[in-house]
């Protein structure tokens, strides 16, 4: 008994002391080590479209800034560096985005998958130039590269230089017959299915995009003139249909696939977005506080499709309104009303179909539910509505030879065909904008075109382009810089916003003027993000003046 | 009991008493203080083996030379000699101890130690310090009672985490807890939260360390140090504390069973609810509104308003209520509307002991039931504990012990947390409304529910759930199981030889389920559930080889050891959208669900020696050192070395002092190293597999970064401490000095983004804690029926962050929102507050906006608070009467900081008496400052120019949003308070009943007592009429710290205790 006892505790120690209890087993069995192209570009595509999606991070309320919507968390231009929405976007680019398109590029080539080298190639540039457009001088050359722990900022015209040349090569890359591309991309592409004159369209439209934001600073890009007159020449851009956008979907698992400024709007607890009535003035055509509208006296078919009146005419409000027009209900940026921080969540005016996939206004009016909508609106990267209204600015600008009225027509009614099967695909019961409504809209357009100064032209070209890219503000956000049009709200001479219905929570008409808080200068640039300058030296926002013209290309 | 005193009684067991031609000599032995019989006392003749025990009458007899010296002694009672004289009969009586000089403690790995030899700080506390304390929470029961030890109670929800700190914080972004080690295996107390507290679906989660009854605890000890943690290497860096269990315990004594009952029913109210202002109702800008805050018009007498229009489904509520209204409803205060919200909460807890003692061991059995109902309606926390064990010395002499445990506790808590927060998942708070409704809102009479049973505030619905509807709906549902094995075994080679093992294993399983509830604000009203399963388990086994052998005037004691830990976690996860049945709260009940899975194991062995070398009882060299080799290391770094060295030096003893004033003391000093590894799993080389999008596959880059070269970290401290007893220790002072630095942190460091990493783990970074720890216990009068004792302790810690890697400014610690936000940044301590601030000029006056006479913000943050305490101190006086004991403590914490969006709520609503003056106009402090430069208007002189525009009494505390005043809307630091509290902690009456009277009723022991906790606190530094307990924080045992985001305030609870023994 006292041997076997201590036979058998002699045994569990030594085995618990001695015996090899291996220590090699630092290995995840959950950890995958194999990488799959495939499944690495649908990652890539997921990543760059929640960069710059519409409603999400930096996009949330950035629309502020294009006048496209009012926002009590970023009112007068207030987005700071410690904003998380700021750093977010950012992080999302380098981190997310950036970080696989590099991998995508690196990883095509070296097996000779030369598609999905290019499509790399071209989101990498999407981005990239979005965020030298944002952000000025950014980390490039020393970015995402493990030497470089504090990457330095590159001039924003190197960048553009360089990012011309890599679509270029993305453009040999889709017109390369001779790789082996024994993997190409098909319905994990979730852009252009793996449709490679699609992506060899977006590129030449990227291209365009590129030398039209930098026209004002041409002599800074190489090749600047021939590049554009053969692309030009080439004329092989997105059309109707071939719009470079993310998609999305009603599904909630096993990716929440819907809109995220759906799922902000309609699905969770307030509502942040206000539609601003700078916007809605513009496109109803009104003078109340925007006396020299372009678009005065005429009214955008669109309207209902953008935003979604809660109200009617008369019914109450929920509190004391800061801006009313019968059924429309808003803010003001800058206001000093004292009524903006009121609740308006069931009365308010929100985004509509079309931006977001939520509801259309049929005019009747109803408190939004949860029910409304589903989310199914895609995020704007190239819009094929940019392509005419571009070409239009270079005819304007005597870039290059060409129709700028019949471009602004064009451009027009590439939106609301955008519109209308963007709305279709939400709800199919949603009446689309007929052709007649949007011929008699484009021929009042066009009699004020007619009739305008060329610069006049001009503002029109670019404000229909803004009103086209409604809740889309990165591009809306550069040709306001590069062009100075739309022209934004800033108070009137005594610093007075105007509301033509009484601050009332009843429905009744009459002008009323209120104060405005002193409107900041207008910010030329975004701050650098605390997410970055707190760890890299090299990137700081000490000297940095926002309001000062920081981009190379943002001359005027 | 001494060395000594355990030889004899061996002895007495191993030994028959040799028949010496000698008197018989019997007598009895009594308690001096009540005079009853006392069992169990050790009768020998000094100077040789020879001995007896007394019997249950106190009776003894034993055969001794005429002269001889009897020595009586027994454990709590002073050692009594008495010469024999010749006499026949020798009666004696034993006074009690009445403190005890040289006490055994329990040190690392079991060793037990004379106080007196130990040249480190380790603390026992006494079991009855943390049972029948109204406080089913262990770790909240020992709250001030230790110094050097920092307990944060974050809320009065049931069973939320406590977090334990040692010694300040070690570890820049790891565990800063201790280690628990209940008898020689180790615990978890980790939360392993699935989501924020503070975001999405808070709540006040617990944590592992709630499976423990304190019931069960038979003795415990803090180890503070690294000196006197370092056998236990890696684990316990941030310190130990020892539990050992009732049938944990080795005990041995007379042939006999006890019987033990503990009872307790307590009371538990909301300690700290503000005091309302009843002038104004809901609206803002004194006319009525539907808004969240309390800025209408002024109450009248016999004012009435339109039914509210949530109510619509509800058309004869109004007429119901008020019959003569009309359909109106009045417009009135409703002083107790967030009072008559609350219950009045309860603990009841029984627990029995059933201990079975004998000459060679013993058997305990313990079950518990625990059973709190929060003040909080449908917070509530149970725990059921059973555990069985024993210990026996076989006849060969083999000692075999073991324990098992069991224990179940199941904590329904609401959701709490950020009550703004706009997300689909958040904003769920219960408490979101509770506290700043409308000071005219009648919740009590209203329906709180639609006839579908949704949600309904009356204006709000889309913004919070009605505090009712979410205590009856919106749930976080925990359950979580313990199951302890140990086995032990020990052998005895030698009189100077012996072996000793102990295998245990701890199995900790949790399950939780979040439902958001159909109709609910949150998911929009969809339904939610998520399930978490997580399951860890340890293996822990400790092999020990004694030698302790005197040479001369040198006893030299060496312990050599192996332990080997293997720790296994799993976890599983699955989330199910859209509810489908009403009710059915299964995740198939649902429309669509993922899930997630991981898997994580490490191990870890190492050999360690301990060596005491004790000169003559009064000067003591404490020397060891542990390899550890470990898995998650890189190979070339796995195995690593640390020693460690103390000495204790008894100086009235070595100089032979004369001992009327100072009767001990004593100096110790040490320094050691402790080690640590690393998390498993920190290899590069792996993708990250994300959840597919429109059907097709995600794999990309992972974001974090490891360092290929990953090396241990090391803490090293030094320690002094001196001890000092005066006048027969009726005044003791035990004060400690320590100095921790901890460098080469493995840690996550943030990367830049332009690096396209998120995190780069590697070693960097330094961080220093240093401070004092001092204890002070004073009995100013001790006579045969009255004693009067004090216990005082104080705790201060300064933390400072040495350095960080290169190039790095500050590293983020926590938290669910971009700001306010704990950091660490060179030259300040751990974890300070970062957040918007506001612009100020170069002398620190804040700039105001002209046109609106509000802050301007600064475009750039700032450090906006410090959370840790400058000091603790605490004070506890005890009172004995005869059978009666009074206590009461108070405890004082000084500074700290704390975040509260449940302050700026409290104040910019105007729900509180600090808002009901607000006639008139306001002007806020500062100069005038231009917001686009963020520089100050100058006069015509260069000067400043004071603020002159007037603001209401609501912008005070609501600004617009761009510009900041003092609460919502406003930028972080005007949020911050600072946390200094004064509180009477714990305040208790006792009473034993007289032995020979309970005998009558055959029992063995009877006491009973009433004990308050938290019954008063006063915080000068918050907003006068808001009650505000400063302490209280969102988020539980983690390393985020000062931040409220609208927790559960305090608890205030009465108890009323029974103890029985059979």
């Amino acid at each position: 008994m006292k041997r076997k006892l201590f036979n058998i505790l002699g045994a569990v120690a030594a085995a618990f002391t001695l015996a090899g209890c291996s220590l090699d087993i630092n290995e995840d069995p959950y950890a995958v080590t194999n990488l799959d192209m495939a499944q690495l570009l649908t990652a890539t595509e997921y990543e760059v479209g929640y960069t710059f999606a519409e409603g999400h991070y930096l996009n949330a309320n950035f629309s502020a800034y294009t006048h496209h919507t009012v926002s009590r968390e970023i009112d007068n231009y207030s987005l700071v560096a410690s904003y998380s929405t700021l750093g977010n976007t950012w992080s999302q680019a380098y981190r997310y985005a950036i970080k696989n398109c590099d991998e995508l590029i690196s990883a095509g080539d070296e097996e000779g998958n030369v598609i999905y080298a290019g499509i790399g190639r071209i989101l990498r540039a999407h981005i990239y130039m979005a965020m030298t457009d944002l952000f000025g001088d950014i980390p490039y050359s020393e970015a995402n590269n493990p030497e470089f722990t504090t990457p330095k900022p590159d001039k924003s015209a190197d960048i553009y230089n360089d990012l011309l040349v890599s679509i270029n090569k993305a453009i040999a890359n889709f017109k390369d017959t001779e790789a082996a591309n024994t993997l190409k991309p098909g319905a994990n592409d979730l852009f252009y299915g793996g449709n490679v004159d699609k992506w060899l369209k977006a590129a030449n439209t990227l291209k365009l995009k590129l030398l039209v934001q930098s026209r004002l600073a041409k002599a800074q890009i190489n090749g600047w003139a021939s590049e554009l007159s053969s692309v030009i020449a080439e004329n092989n851009f997105i059309g109707d249909g071939e719009d470079l956008q993310y998609p999305h979907s009603s599904a909630l698992t096993p990716s929440d696939e819907r809109n995220t400024g759906y799922v902000d709007e309609y699905q969770g607890g307030q509502k942040s977005v206000w539609i601003s009535p700078w916007m809605y003035e513009i496109m109803k055509g009104l003078t109340y506080n925007f006396k020299a509208n372009p678009l005065r006296g005429i009214e955008d078919p669109r309207c209902n499709y953008y935003w979604y009146n809660q109200s009617t005419a008369t019914s109450d409000a929920v509190n004391k309104t800061d801006y009313r027009d019968g059924a429309f209900i808003s803010i003001m940026m800058g206001s000093n009303s004292g009524f903006t921080s009121n609740t308006q969540e069931a009365a308010m005016t929100c985004l509509g179909i079309y931006p977001i996939g939520g509801k259309f206004d049929d005019g009747k009016g109803g408190k939004i539910t949860s029910s409304d909508g589903n989310g199914i609106a895609p995020d704007k990267m190239l819009q094929a509505y940019s392509v005419p209204f571009m070409k239009a600015e270079l005819v304007l600008a005597g870039e290059i030879q060409g129709d700028a009225k019949a471009l602004l027509v064009e451009g027009i009614k590439a939106s609301i065909t955008h519109v209308n099967s963007v709305s279709k695909a939400s709800d199919a019961s949603v009446p689309g904008i007929s052709s007649e409504a949007t011929s008699i809209f484009t021929d009042a357009v066009t009699a004020l075109f007619d009739a305008a100064s060329a610069e006049k032209k001009m503002e029109i070209v670019m404000t229909e382009k803004w009103i086209a890219n409604f809740y889309n503000p990165v591009e809306a956000y550069n040709d306001i810089r590069r062009t100075g049009y739309p022209i934004l709200f800033t108070g009137d001479a005594n610093n007075m916003a105007y509301t033509p219905y009484t601050q009332t929570v009843e429905a009744a008409q009459g002008l009323t003027p209120y104060n405005l808080v002193t409107i900041l200068k207008y910010p030329r640039i975004l701050w650098y993000p605390q997410e970055e300058t707190t760890v890299n030296p090299n990137i700081t926002n000490k000297g940095r003046v926002v309001s000062d013209k920081n981009v190379f290309w943002d001359v005027k | 009991m001494s060395k000594n005193k355990l030889f004899i009684v061996a002895l007495l067991l191993t030994v028959c008493s040799a028949a010496f031609a000698q008197k018989r000599v019997s007598g009895v032995v009594t308690g001096a203080e009540d005079a009853l019989p006392l069992e169990g006392v050790v009768v020998s003749i000094k100077g040789t083996t020879t001995g007896t025990v007394t019997d249950a009458r106190g009776q003894y007899s034993i055969q001794a030379p005429s002269n001889a010296d009897l020595e009586f002694s027994c454990l709590g009672y002073e050692t009594l000699v008495v010469n024999v004289a010749g006499r026949q009969t020798v009666n004696v009586s034993l006074a009690a101890e009445s403190t005890v000089l040289d006490e055994v403690l329990v040190t690392a790995v079991g060793i037990q130690r004379t106080e007196r030899s130990l040249g480190y700080s380790v603390t026992k506390v006494d079991a009855d310090n943390a049972v029948q304390k109204a406080e089913p929470d262990l770790l909240r029961a020992l709250d001030g009672k230790i110094a050097g030890v920092q307990v944060s109670a974050p809320s009065g929800d049931a069973g939320g985490a406590t977090r334990i700190t040692i010694r300040g914080n070690s570890s820049f972004l790891g565990n800063n807890q201790p280690l628990y080690v209940v008898d020689g295996v180790p615990y978890s107390n980790d939360g392993n939260s699935a989501s924020g507290r503070g975001g999405d679906m808070g709540g006040a989660l617990g944590s592992g360390i709630a499976t423990l009854d304190p019931n069960d605890i038979e003795s415990m000890s803090v180890l503070k140090g690294a000196a006197a943690a370092v056998l236990y290497g890696s684990r316990a860096a941030n310190g130990v504390v020892l539990i050992t269990t009732k049938s944990g315990a080795k005990k041995t004594g007379k042939r006999g069973i006890e019987i033990t009952y503990n009872g307790s029913y307590a009371t538990e109210s909301i300690a700290s609810l503000p005091e309302f202002q009843n002038k104004y109702g809901q609206g803002s800008n004194f006319m009525f509104a539907g808004s969240n805050g309390s800025w209408g018009p002024a109450f009248t007498e016999g004012a009435t308003m339109d039914m509210y229009a949530a109510f619509a489904e509800y058309p004869d509520l109004a007429t119901e209520l008020y019959p003569n209204l009309g359909g109106k409803i009045p417009y009135q205060a409703y002083p107790n509307n967030v009072k008559d919200l609350f219950r009045k909460g309860s603990i009841m807890e029984h627990s029995l002991n059933v201990q079975s003692l004998n000459e060679k061991g013993n058997f305990n059995v313990t079950g518990s039931y625990t059973d709190q109902k929060s003040y909080i309606p449908g917070s509530n926390f149970d725990r059921y504990s059973f555990s069985i064990g024993g210990h026996q010395t076989l006849s060969f002499g083999l000692r075999v012990g073991g324990n098992l445990a069991f224990s179940l506790t199941d904590q329904d808590s609401p959701m709490y947390g950020y009550n703004q927060s706009q997300s689909e998942l958040g904003g769920l708070s219960s408490l979101a409304r509770a506290f700043i409704m409308p000071r005219s809102w009648d919740i009590q009479h209203f329906p709180y529910k639609t006839l579908d049973g949704s949600n309904l505030l009356f204006q709000l619905s889309s913004q919070a759930n009605n505090p009712y509807w979410a205590w009856e709906n919106d749930k976080i549902l925990t359950q979580q199981k313990r199951i302890v094995a140990n086995f032990n075994a020990g052998y005895d080679f030698t009189d100077w030889l012996s072996i000793d093992y102990t295998l245990g294993y701890n199995d900790y399983g949790r399950d939780r389920k979040y439902i958001i509830n159909t109709g609910s604000r949150g998911y929009a009203g969809k339904g939610y559930i998520n399930k978490g399963v997580y399951d860890s388990n340890q293996i822990e086994s400790t092999l020990l080889l004694t030698a302790d052998k005197t040479f001369g005037d040198l006893q030299v004691r060496a312990t050599l050891g192996h332990n080997y830990n293997q720790s296994t976690a799993t976890s599983f996860s699955a989330s199910g959208l859209q509810i489908t049945n009403k009710g059915i709260f299964a995740i198939d009940n649902t429309m669509s669900q993922t899930a997630s899975e991981g898997y994580s194991r490490s191990r870890k062995w190492g050999v360690f020696l301990d060596l005491l070398l004790n000169y003559h009882d009064y000067l003591f060299l404490n020397l060891s050192g542990r390899n550890d080799v470990s898995s998650t290391l890189p190979k070339a770094n796995r195995s690593f070395f640390y020693p460690a060295a103390s000495l204790s030096f008894v100086f009235t003893e070595a100089f032979n002092l004369n001992k009327d004033i100072l009767n001990f003391g004593k100096v110790r000093a040490s320094w050691a190293k402790v080690g640590n590894d690393a998390s498993p799993y920190y290899n590069n080389g792996t993708y990250v597999i994300g959840s597919p999008y429109m059907g097709q596959g995600l794999m990309e880059l992972p974001t974090v970064l490891y360092d290929e070269n990953l090396k241990p970290e090391f803490t090293r401290e030094f320690e002094t401490g001196l001890e000092l007893k005066f006048f027969d220790s009726r005044i003791a002072f035990d004060g400690t000095y320590y100095n921790r630095v901890s460098d080469n942190q493995i840690g996550s460091k943030r990367s830049a983004p332009s690096t396209g990493y998120n995190s780069f783990v590697t070693n960097f970074g330094s961080i220093r804690n240093a401070g004092f720890e001092l204890g002070l216990d004073v009995y100013p009068i001790v006579t045969k029926d009255f004693s009067w004792s004090i216990y005082s302790t104080f705790t201060k810690n300064k933390s400072e962050v040495l350095s960080l890697a290169d190039g790095v400014e500050k590293i983020e610690v926590g938290g669910d929102f971009s700001t306010p936000k704990p950091v660490l940044m060179v030259g300040y301590p751990y974890g300070v507050l970062e957040g918007e601030k506001l612009a100020r000029t170069k002398d620190g006056e804040p700039l105001v906006d002209p046109a609106t006479g509000m802050y301007i913000n600064d475009t750039e943050t700032g450090i906006i608070g410090d959370p840790n305490p400058k000091y603790k101190t605490s004070l506890i006086n005890t009172f004995k009467y005869k059978g009666f004991t009074f206590n009461f403590m108070f405890d004082f914490q000084k500074g700290g900081c704390v975040y509260s969006s449940y302050l700026t709520d409290l104040l910019g609503r105007g729900v509180t008496k600090d808002t009901e003056d607000r006639l008139g106009s306001r002007i806020i402090p500062g100069v005038y400052g231009n917001a686009d430069t963020l520089e100050p208007y100058l006069d015509a002189n260069g000067n400043t120019i004071p603020n002159m525009t007037a603001i209401s009494e609501s912008d005070l505390y609501f600004s617009d949003g761009t510009y900041s005043t003092y609460a919502i809307n406003s930028c972080d630091e005007v949020a911050v308070y600072d946390a200094t509290v004064l509180r009477l902690r714990e305040i208790g009456l006792s009473y034993t009943f007289p032995k020979n009277w309970v005998k009558k009723i055959k029992l063995a022991g009877a006491e009973v007592g009433i004990i308050g906790r938290n019954l008063w606190f006063y915080a000068p530094n918050v907003p006068k009429y808001s009650n505000y307990d400063p302490i209280v924080n969102s988020y539980g045992e983690t390393n985020v710290q000062g931040i409220d985001y609208t927790s559960a305030p305090s608890t205030r609870r009465v108890a009323f205790n029974v103890r029985l023994t059979f």
